[in-house]
Formats: structure tokens, C-alpha cells, sequence
């Protein structure tokens, strides 16, 4: 049995053996420790082992209707599995997963004009952020951020981009695919490359990039005319 | 129309509801990337200000620019359009013809010199005298110059006027011209495009008219809000280029899947324009998401960089990637320092930043 309207979007196995659940339309308290008299279920059986027929016994809506009242274990549960590496050499071997894929694609850029043979791949700043990892990624035809996904992240279908936020401001990801690497979303800083001449250079800039993303920029200075007028600041009259 | 209405007057006259004014407002905000602070202002000026008056010429041009123009998004915007263009003059959209038109644009030189705008569709073909674009019994030249000397601002609509489109090309027989090579003491905004993107010419136009200033303008005199990143950029295509999935025919099972038309001659890593991000048809699509490379309408000499299927292969061109927009000097490597990495760093996370959202 799946589908629970209001619980941890339908999945069943999120809900602890422990966990009273509530039903959506006559707010009957289905509680584990007292078991269902009407239904005969005995005392201590978790709502996910339930019987298929079992209804709620007040106003017969059917299992799927009922949500978490109140689970002490669900925080430990909805937690994702320790799929971002943490350690520095767990971060080494994505940055070579991530290396090696990228090294499949050069392959079929070589030969193409909008690639710079001066560069070459390099992946800068591979770090855990937000229960993802992010990095720049530095490649003869381009330079992104890249975002991978943990493990229990579903990403957005490939090709459509959204907003995600970073201390210095939201910026629009793209999420695609990489053979190799999986689903990954990626913003692009430069492309084509034919502006960088060394890959010194281009990791340089690199990195400041993603200091710059990480850094919450410095609030303007609020000038007491504008506040004392009820204006933000300064920045507000000009069109940028 | 010499009365001082403002915009909203009209507006209202029209049988605009204040709700739709104030959306307009907004969105029109929001297309010119100055976010939701901005609505009110907008919503002030139209409120407040003297319509400006706006003169619609057309040289050597196919109208492509007028029909993209009042096809634009929002239902309001055409009735801009109508409420600002067509009481003065405008070929395409009044009603008046032949000595009633050419008086109506000789009153709005005279009453409202210097304080106009001038959006010029079309260029002037300076072979033969000009002969070759006749607009009411003079040649085109002349009557552009002459509407020019008078204007507070100028508009080059489309890629005709800003850098000569088709009839330019080589061996351009007419020798027609873009019109800043014949007009060269007024400011000109080039909305290069064939046509522009409906919402980027209403939210020029609106730019201009709310903050009474030029919005602000690349190197090459384009409004920075739309031409300052590359179609490539923010292709939803991209991350098949970056991961080296190209189509290799028009029907095979690449192209199929969406792959990156960069291979079949797509020219987004060298066009600078809004189309992937404002989109068209009220932001349905855009020739990529439509399965067709862009061709890269809006970047100077279009019609000559090759043909459009071609890869970009040799166009390397001078005039393509290097010359334009933001080159950063971050070539010869020992002689940079960390200043301007740092630099190139933050200004290209700027250029892709969400507008209004780091502040």
C-alpha cells in the first residue's frame, strides 16, 4: 500500500512502526499502541502493515486518506541516506567519477571549432553543499557550476531549468544528463572558452567564481535619508 | 493629438481595467529585469506623464519588425502600441494615407521638436541618390534625416536598421545602410533581430518612456537587459552541448531526443540575444525548442556568415564571438593578475545571476 495524500508524498516506508496517523476527513486517530477494535487488528501493528481492506472505521475513508499526527522517528527516517561524501577521500573519488566522464566527452569535441585545445578538464572546488556537491567545472568548450544531486534527490526533468538560491543571490540551473555521471543541473559561467588562453587562468577564475556564488554580498550601505523615508536604499531609484 | 493625456488616460479610455493596468505594470517589470520594487514606478510614470509622442518610420524593410511588434504578449501591450504609435504617424498601423499622413508627420516635427522618439524600421539605400526607397514622393534618406534632427531619441528597430540585414548583404546593390552610419548625432538604441522579440521592443519602449533615459546599452549599442547574454547561455539544449550529445542529421534519433543542433549549424554560443530565456509567441518557444538551430538573426552580417546549416565551424569570424560584448582580457597568463581573475570571476556570476535576487 502507497499513496498517502498527506504523508512523506506517498511513501509508505517513511512511516515509523511507531507513527499515529489521523484520517483526512473525520480526524479518527488511528494509534499503533491500541490496535483497531472494529477492524480486529491487535494491539502494536505499524498503519503500514494494515490489511488492504482495512478502512477507517468511523467514516470508512479508505487507508490512503490518513496522514501523520504526530512520528518521533520520522526526523531520523527523512534524512537522506549518507549518500554525500563527507570525508576528503569519498570528495576525491566523485571529483574522479566526475573527471573521467567529462574525459568520455572530450572524444567527440575535439574535433569540433568551438573547442580550445589550450585547456584542459578540471574539476575546481569539488564540495558538499546543501546535501549536494557542487563545483566548477572547467572543460576546453565551456565552464559551469555544477550541481550533483544526493542520492534520495529527484531532479527535475532534463532540460528545464529553476532557480536555486546561494548566498549571493538564485540562479537559473539546468538539469541534464551525463553518461557516466548521472543526472546532474549545471549553470553556465562561460561558452564557448576561446577567451582563456592557460588552464591556470581558467581554474583560477574558477575558483573565485564559486568563492563569489558561496559569499553573501556585502548589504549596501543604508544612507539615513532613504530610511528615514521609508526607502530600502540607495540602489532603489537607479535602474540598475 | 496635441491634447496632454497621459498613458493611463488613455488607457482608460480604451476600457482598460486598473487590475490589467497594474498587471502591464509588472510584468512589464519584470521583462526589463528590474524586479517587483519597480512596478509602482512604472505604474507612477504611466499615470503621471505626458504621453510621449512616438513616429514609426520604415525604409528598406519587409515589416517584419511591426508584425513581431504588435504580436506582443500581453493583450495591453498592442493597446501601447495603438495608443502611443498610431495617433502619429506609422505606416503599417494608421488610418490616415497619402498628404493627410505626410501632414500629420510634418505637425508632430514642428509641435513636439526635440521631444519625440523615432523608431526607424528599415534602412536607407544611399545608391542612386537614394532612389531605390521612395516614401512619399522623396527619398527615404531625406525624410529620415530631416525626422532625425528633431528627434529626442532614436530606435533602430530590427536588424535592417541596426546593421543592414538582407538587403546589406553582400553584394548589397543598393548599398543599403544601417542607420547609424548616416545619422551620427543622436543617441541610438539598436534592437537588432529579425524581427526582435515583441516583448524586448514594448519593454524598450517602456524603458524609455518611464525613466525618460536610454536604457542601459553594450558596447554596441544594444539594451543590456536583453542582448547581454548569449542564446547559448541559458539554452535549455545545453546541457546536451556540454555533455557532447549533438544531432548529426535532421532525422536521426539524436535530434530525436532534443540532442544540441550545434552540429547542424546552430549559431547560439555566438548570438547574443534574449530568445532562450523571453522566448516567443508570449513565451511558448524558440526555433531551438522547435527543432531548428538558431540562425542568428540578431548578430551583425547574419546573411553572410555562411550558410545557416553550415557548423559553425570556420566562423570564427572576428565580428562573431571576440569582437562582442564583454571580452575579457584574460589571455597571456603570466602577465594577468589575480585581480582581474577575480574579476572575470564575479562579473560573469553577475552576468548570470537572477536580476534583483543578490541584492
Amino acid at each position: 500500500m502507497n499513496g498517502f495524500e498527506g504523508s512523506f508524498l506517498g511513501n509508505s516506508d517513511r512511516i515509523s512502526p511507531d507513527a499515529a496517523l489521523e484520517c483526512g476527513v473525520c480526524w479518527w486517530v488511528y494509534d499503533p499502541t491500541q490496535g483497531d477494535e472494529t477492524w480486529q487488528i491487535p494491539a502494536g501493528t505499524p498503519f503500514a502493515e494494515l490489511p488492504a481492506h482495512w478502512r477507517c472505521p468511523s467514516c470508512d475513508a479508505a487507508a490512503s486518506q490518513f496522514m501523520v499526527l504526530h512520528d518521533d522517528d520520522a526526523e531520523l527516517q527523512q534524512k537522506p541516506r549518507p549518500a554525500i561524501p563527507e570525508s576528503r577521500a569519498q570528495l576525491r573519488q566523485r571529483e574522479r567519477q566526475i573527471l573521467a566522464a567529462y574525459t568520455a566527452v572530450d572524444a567527440r569535441m575535439r574535433d569540433l571549432p568551438v573547442y580550445n585545445g589550450k585547456l584542459t578538464i578540471q574539476v575546481v572546488g569539488l564540495q558538499s553543499w546543501q546535501e549536494s556537491l557542487l563545483a566548477v567545472l572547467v572543460t576546453p568548450w565551456c565552464m559551469n557550476i555544477l550541481r550533483l544531486p544526493g542520492d534520495s534527490e529527484r531532479l527535475p526533468i532534463e532540460g528545464s531549468s529553476r532557480d536555486i538560491a546561494f548566498p549571493s543571490g538564485s540562479y537559473s540551473f539546468t538539469s541534464g544528463q551525463v553518461e557516466g555521471l548521472g543526472a546532474i543541473e549545471s549553470c553556465s559561467l562561460f561558452s564557448p572558452m576561446e577567451q582563456f588562453d592557460d588552464p591556470l587562468v581558467a581554474r583560477e577564475v574558477a575558483a573565485h567564481a564559486l568563492e563569489a556564488l558561496l559569499q553573501a554580498p556585502e548589504p549596501a550601505p543604508i544612507s539615513r535619508r532613504h530610511f528615514l523615508r521609508g526607502g530600502r536604499n540607495s540602489t532603489d531609484d537607479a535602474a540598475r | 493629438m496635441s491634447s496632454p493625456e497621459t498613458f493611463y488616460d488613455v488607457f482608460r479610455q480604451q476600457g482598460i481595467s486598473r487590475r490589467s493596468f497594474n498587471k502591464f505594470c509588472s510584468l512589464t517589470a519584470a521583462s526589463l529585469g528590474l524586479g517587483p520594487s519597480f512596478a509602482p514606478r512604472i505604474a507612477h510614470a504611466m499615470e503621471t506623464k505626458r504621453r510621449t509622442p512616438v513616429i514609426w518610420m520604415n525604409g528598406l524593410e519587409c515589416t517584419c519588425c511591426s508584425e513581431s511588434f504588435i504580436r506582443s504578449g500581453h493583450p495591453l501591450v498592442s493597446d501601447v502600441v495603438l495608443s502611443m504609435l498610431s495617433l502619429d504617424y506609422s505606416h503599417v498601423l494608421m488610418a490616415a494615407a497619402g498628404h493627410q499622413a505626410e501632414a500629420a508627420l510634418e505637425e508632430t516635427r514642428t509641435q513636439h521638436a526635440g521631444e519625440y522618439i523615432l523608431a526607424v524600421e528599415g534602412n536607407p539605400p544611399l545608391n542612386e541618390d537614394g532612389m531605390f526607397c521612395i516614401v512619399g514622393g522623396r527619398p527615404f534618406l531625406e525624410q529620415l534625416k530631416e525626422m532625425a534632427a528633431g528627434a529626442k531619441a532614436i530606435v533602430a528597430w530590427g536588424s535592417c536598421a541596426s546593421n543592414g540585414c538582407v538587403q546589406a548583404a553582400k553584394p548589397n546593390p543598393t548599398q543599403a545602410t544601417p542607420i547609424h552610419k548616416v545619422i551620427r548625432d543622436k543617441p541610438i538604441i539598436k534592437v537588432p533581430g529579425c524581427p526582435p522579440i515583441a516583448e524586448v521592443m514594448t519593454g524598450v519602449l517602456t524603458y524609455i518612456l518611464t525613466f525618460d533615459r536610454l536604457p542601459p546599452l553594450d558596447r554596441l549599442g544594444r539594451p543590456e537587459m536583453f542582448y547581454g547574454q548569449r542564446i547559448h547561455d541559458k539554452c535549455y539544449r545545453r546541457p546536451h552541448f556540454d555533455a557532447g550529445q549533438f544531432a548529426e542529421e535532421w532525422d536521426d534519433e539524436n535530434s530525436r531526443k532534443g540532442y544540441c543542433l550545434y552540429k547542424m549549424g546552430c549559431r547560439g554560443p555566438t548570438t547574443y540575444n534574449a530568445c532562450s530565456t523571453v522566448r516567443w509567441n508570449e513565451g511558448v518557444s524558440f526555433p531551438i525548442q522547435s527543432g531548428h538551430g538558431c540562425i542568428g538573426c540578431s548578430e551583425e552580417n547574419f546573411w553572410d556568415n555562411g550558410p545557416f546549416y553550415d557548423r559553425l565551424a570556420e566562423v570564427q569570424t572576428p565580428l562573431g564571438v571576440e569582437a562582442n560584448a564583454d571580452k575579457i582580457g584574460l589571455t597571456a597568463a603570466g602577465v594577468i593578475g589575480a585581480g582581474v581573475a577575480a574579476h572575470a570571476a564575479v562579473s560573469a556570476l553577475t552576468r548570470v545571476r537572477n536580476p534583483n535576487s543578490g541584492e
